[in-house]
């Protein structure tokens, strides 16, 4: 625990130093000092996340101040410290990361503002996970949602960055009204009053089933907006791709994962009931697949990885789901697996998409731009980072031997097991999720295939891709640390199962984790050593056939005489066939045809396609404008004039004390 | 609680009447500053023992709203040279009977709530409303800017007054409160008048309608 | 021991499979088609062959037929032969599907790695094609494991699975049909796609590997045939099931299936046209409506 503290004190003291360097015009000193001060502060954190999950006792610590609503109740269990882990460790690869990367920002934003404002994101994030008070919970989410606004908005000269922070902004504080209203609900009424969460277990035990399922609701917006829970996702592809590389990495990897934390803190809060299970397996379903099919509509390279994020929040919901359900129909061996499986997607998830992240912050950065229609051949150019972003785009699709396939493998058998005992209409449903699973793998394969093979394969498409180069050492070096995480999760998913399996026991309850951790992993470490053998072999016997192979001939490509870059297949081509004939056309981007034959002379004339999330077009967007046409009938109000302005205050105060004395008179 | 709290809230309420009905903008000034200082007195009339600390806060009282914060008025009224207010919204007269019948109202108010037995019979609670319904009035009803400002300046002191009947159970608090946001609304203020002043080359705050969304 | 079996058979015996659909295919044609060894033939004439690469392609390229040919070879550890595999552990089916779709990754990446229309059009063709087939072949795959009450290929390609045609027929039927429907889209048959074609319009899997020469091409034409065999043996297992006994006949009655299956392959593509590309997402949903609808019937 004093472990912990100092980590957040070496956060927050490394973010004032760096403010004060700033505004000392020393900029390069105050990004070295924050930088410095965030992995120190990593380090220092990870030792007692490590020791909770390898078994030590949860601690706490309370801290008193005198706030009308309880005293600030820190504290570290298996829970906390699993999250923590991807939190410090992610943390601290992207501050190196983003030092490199914004020294060649340009824009009005200053580098060391945002290295401050990154240590600040850490801390509050740190602060999120430890809290076990609503007070302390509520300051450090507000917090974690300003600091990375901040970072969001970093190249806020373009219009659209501008815009992406202001969706974000709006949609986090929608979630954060609905988390105050429902730790206000969960408040003990009898009894000290407090908002601690031991009280608020208590709370919750004295709630009716209704009121039970409106808490639930509440923490179902406030936590799934955060976590990017269809259709609540809409704020994530805007604001993950108009953020710098490394906070997108963050963001995508550990601040989404803060809302999967927070529905299970809540879970445990509020022991939800079985039923509960039919309704996450259903989000994590529609979130998968939805995710999945408009990443692959995607021209943003970011784009296609934030849609990604919520198609793997719906792979984790789903597994959640079916844990809850099947804790109350009897089956824990199901809900073991399914719980390890979604806890190791979380871990894996965080390594992988950071990965691709920085990845694609690299190619940003030397190709200037995200268009994936722009780049090309960068595999040749940006060997280490190209390589790496197909191990990336590889284990993304959850193929075995890296480590994506292990935590898909748990669900899958955790299906499984439900689909081959359950009677009825269960095990059918179970199947089809299975299904509905395997769908979305095929499909992650096609939406990673063309983003790597669009952007790294073939012959560069513009001449700024021509141009690129390997980026810095300090920028491809934390990429090759996750690199090598994934291969070791890889070869040994077995260890990490082990590592994370206090947290799944803290979640299941005594009775079904006194069975143990659910085996089944080790052949899977087994069999990814053999492919990398097998590849390896073969490998090298290719290169022992292979004779006189004469170097600069060109692709024959059937004897094609004059290929040029622009022939190759688009990204948008690669998708076309699914898209425009198997997708139901709410789901497909809309198109603006020119018009045609209108005139005697032909005219210049526009085609151009659009991408909008259908749920926003179909959902948001009409809320909000009958309900801004609704609210725009009271526009009378706002007469521009100060002293009205008053009268309404005059006036409400004048109708307090008038209640005031009315219920006294009423009600002696 | 000694026997010069009843007299020094008569002379409160009395300047409240003289701020209603003046139309001279020294004379506004002056009277804020006068409450000011009768709001020194009294905080240190108020408490049963004397302890030195209350006569320091109070010394800061008569300093900041007596003297400090009249003379930034009259500053800002020298540079935007303006000497008179204009007629406002409902009129002097009007003014005057509705800031009348606020005391009353007050007055009967006072007598339903729950007070501390020390406290009853006490003409804290109804000087204190009527000094809020008086600055909601100046805030209300004047155009110009700097009576504005009066206005709320008035209106703290009406809130400092309710917060003397605390002044024994928690003093630092309540002084602290009163004094700080007493800072805040000033800084605020004084960039308002400024901002209005360049904006619109004049105080006249019916000029900020044409910010008004369309 | 029975590694190296399973091994060799992949290897060497899959081969011989093309050849008889190859045989089969131009009996229906009335010619006396190639020799049944030609493709063994064709392998030893390209491994001794010289490559060429081109010049935009890099490590991608060859690394496409070696991880076909490599997750080809792996899988057919997984899968029961004549006896049970010589690795099964609970969830192995799983393994299996990911290792072939590994193999696919690598083809399709070394396509897209030419920098070339043709190999991205049959690369886009590909995946499309294969995300739709997943789904059918898990859901063929849970039915048996349903009958099996275990989620591990050896025991559910089992020899309990000849009983289960007596009392769960109809389903079974299905489970065939889809899985049968998901190895001619796999190994790019017709009505999927013209192995025989020349035209690459039309092509699918043959355009992806338009560019590969000498050995890299005979890498992938062995994991291809290997990948048939492979996924030959899983057909062959839930239509002719055999129960236990002795290992020699079982390898024989094995093989045997295998031949009948491709001689089926060989009958299927001589009877029928290849589908226009906008119907054949058409036929890979219906296998999947087929086997969601024999996963139903099982549930019941």
């Amino acid at each position: 625990m004093p472990l912990l503290a100092l980590c957040l004190l070496l956060l927050l003291a490394s973010a004032a130093v760096a403010l004060a360097l700033a505004a000392a015009r020393a900029p390069t000193a105050a990004q070295v000092a924050a930088t410095a001060g965030a992995v120190a502060a990593c380090a220092a954190g990870l030792v007692p996340a490590a020791r909770s999950l390898a078994g030590a006792a949860p601690e706490s610590l309370a801290l008193p101040w005198s706030a009308p609503l309880g005293s600030v109740h820190l504290g570290l269990d298996p829970l906390s410290a699993f999250f923590l882990v991807p939190l410090l460790a992610l943390g601290a690869l992207a501050a190196v990361y983003g030092r490199a990367y914004l020294a060649h920002a340009k824009g009005p934003s200053s580098p060391a503002v945002a290295a401050a404002a990154l240590n600040g994101l850490l801390a509050s994030m740190v602060l999120v996970v430890v809290a076990r008070g609503a007070v302390a919970f509520l300051i450090a989410w507000e917090a974690m949602t300003l600091t990375s606004y901040l970072l969001v908005v970093f190249d806020h000269h373009e219009e659209d960055v501008r815009r992406a922070g202001w969706v974000y902004l709006i949609a986090a504080h929608v979630g954060a009204a609905c988390l105050l209203a429902f730790f206000l609900m969960l408040e003990p009424s009898s009894g000290a009053g407090g908002l601690d969460f031991e009280q608020l277990e208590q709370g919750a035990r004295a709630l009716g089933p209704t009121a039970l399922s409106a808490a639930a609701l509440l923490a179902g917006i406030g936590f799934g907006v955060k976590a990017g829970i269809v259709p609540l996702h809409v704020w994530l592809p805007e604001a993950h791709a108009a953020a710098p590389s490394h906070v997108s990495a963050l963001m995508s990897g550990v601040l989404v994962k803060l809302g999967l934390y927070g529905l299970l803190r809540a879970g445990l809060l509020l022991q939800p009931p079985a039923a509960w299970g039919h309704a996450l397996l259903a989000l994590g379903v529609v979130g998968a697949l939805l995710g999945i099919l408009l990443a692959l509509q995607q021209r943003d390279l970011k784009r296609v990885l934030a849609y990604s994020t919520v198609e793997n929040v719906g792979i984790v919901l789903i597994g959640l789901g079916l844990c809850t359900w099947a804790r109350g129909h009897g089956q824990p061996v199901a809900a073991a697996l399914a719980l390890t499986g979604a806890l190791l997607h979380v871990w894996n998830h965080a390594a992988m998409k950071g990965l691709m992240f920085l990845c694609a912050g690299g190619v940003v950065h030397q190709a200037g731009t995200r268009d994936l229609e722009k780049m090309g051949g960068l595999l040749r150019r940006m060997p280490a980072t190209g390589a790496m972003a197909l191990l990336g785009a590889a284990a993304l699709s959850a193929l075995p031997p890296l480590n994506g396939f292990a935590g898909e493998f748990l669900l899958y058998l955790g299906l499984g097991k439900v689909a081959i005992t359950a009677p009825g209409w269960t095990g059918a449903a179970a199947a089809l999720g299975v299904g509905a699973l395997a769908l979305t793998g095929g499909l992650a394969a096609l939406t990673f295939l063309r983003l790597a093979g669009v952007a790294f394969l073939g012959e560069p498409r513009s001449a700024e891709a021509a141009r690129a180069t390997e980026p810095s050492r300090w920028m491809t070096w934390p990429m090759m640390l996750l690199a090598g995480a994934l291969v070791v999760g890889g070869t040994s998913p077995g260890v990490a199962a082990r590592a994370l399996w206090p947290a799944a026991a803290q979640l299941l309850g005594p009775e079904i984790a006194g069975a143990g951790m659910p085996p089944g992993l080790h052949p899977i470490g087994g069999a990814a050593v053999a492919v990398w053998l097998a590849v390896g072999l073969l490998w090298l016997t290719l290169r022992v056939l292979v004779r006189r192979a004469p170097k600069n001939v060109g692709t024959w490509d059937c004897g094609y005489a004059e290929p040029t870059p622009r022939m190759q297949y688009t990204a948008r081509s690669f998708s076309e066939h699914l898209v425009s004939r198997l997708l139901p056309p709410w789901l497909r981007p809309s198109t603006h045809r020119p018009s045609l034959g209108a005139r005697l002379f032909p005219e210049p004339a526009r085609f151009s396609t659009e991408s909008e999330d259908p749920v926003t077009r179909a959902a948001w967007r009409p809320l909000l404008a009958t309900g801004a046409e609704r609210v725009s009938r009271i526009r009378w109000m706002q007469q521009g004039q100060l002293p009205v302005y008053v009268v309404y205050i005059l006036a409400a105060v004048v109708a307090a004390l008038g209640w005031l004395s009315l219920r006294r008179w009423l009600w002696p | 609680m000694s026997r010069a709290v009843d007299p020094l809230l008569v002379v409160i309420l009395l300047l409240n009447f003289a701020l209603l009905g003046s139309s001279r903008l020294r004379a506004v000034i002056n009277g804020t500053a006068a409450q000011g200082v009768a709001l020194g007195a009294l905080l240190i009339a108020v408490p049963a023992e004397l302890s030195w600390h209350t006569v320091l806060i109070a010394a800061g009282t008569v300093a900041l709203k007596g003297v400090l914060i009249p003379g930034m008025l009259h500053r800002a009224m020298r540079d935007a040279a303006i000497r008179r207010e204009v007629e406002p919204v409902v009129g002097f007269i009007p003014s005057l009977l509705l800031g009348g019948v606020g005391t009353g109202a007050a007055l009967l108010f006072a007598r339903t709530l729950p007070l501390a037995p020390q406290h009853v019979g006490s003409l804290l609670v109804s000087a204190s409303l009527s000094t809020v319904l008086t600055g909601f009035l100046l805030l209300t009803t004047r155009r110009k800017a700097i009576t504005q400002v009066t206005g709320y300046l008035i209106l703290e002191n009406g809130v400092f007054i309710m917060g003397l009947l605390l002044v024994e159970a928690m003093p630092f608090l309540v002084e602290l409160g009163a004094l700080l946001d007493l800072l805040v609304a000033i800084f605020v203020m004084g960039i308002i008048i400024n901002h209005i002043n360049r904006e619109f080359s004049s105080l006249d705050t019916a000029r900020l309608t044409a910010l008004k969304e369309e | 021991m029975n590694s190296a079996v399973h091994l060799a058979a992949a290897l060497f015996l899959s081969p011989l499979m093309l050849g008889v659909i190859t045989r089969v295919k131009a009996r229906f044609a009335g010619r006396r088609g190639a020799p049944l060894l030609q493709p063994y033939l064709d392998l030893v004439k390209l491994f001794r062959k010289g490559s060429i690469f081109s010049r935009t392609t890099t490590w991608v390229f060859r690394m496409g037929p070696v991880v076909g040919l490599a997750t080809a070879a792996l899988a057919s550890l997984l899968v029961p032969m004549g006896g049970r595999a010589p690795f099964s552990f609970e969830g192995d089916v799983l393994l299996f599907a990911y290792l072939l779709g590994l193999g696919r990754f690598f083809t399709v990446a070394a396509a897209m790695d030419t920098g070339s229309a043709f190999e991205g059009m049959g690369a886009a063709r590909e995946v499309t094609y294969s995300a739709l087939a997943e789904p059918a072949l898990f859901l063929s795959l849970l039915v048996l494991a349903r009958f099996s009450a275990s989620l591990s290929l050896s025991a559910m390609l089992g020899p309990g699975l000849g009983a289960r045609w007596g009392t769960s027929g109809a389903s079974l039927v299905l489970v065939v049909a889809a899985l049968f429907v998901v190895l001619l889209a796999e190994n790019s048959r017709i009505p999927v796609d013209d192995p025989t074609t020349h035209l690459e319009l039309t092509m699918i899997h043959e355009v992806m590997v338009l560019d590969h020469g000498g050995p890299a091409l005979g890498m992938v034409l062995l994991g291809a045939a290997a990948k048939l065999f492979v996924l030959g043996a899983l057909v062959a297992h839930v239509a002719v099931p055999l129960g236990e006994g002795d290992p020699l006949l079982g390898w024989a009655w094995f093989l045997g299936a295998q031949l009948a299956i491709a001689v089926a392959v060989g009958v299927v593509e001589s009877v029928m046209a290849r589908l226009r590309l906008v119907h054949v997402p058409s036929l890979l949903v219906a296998a999947c409506l087929l086997s969601a609808f024999a996963v139903v019937l099982v549930a019941r």
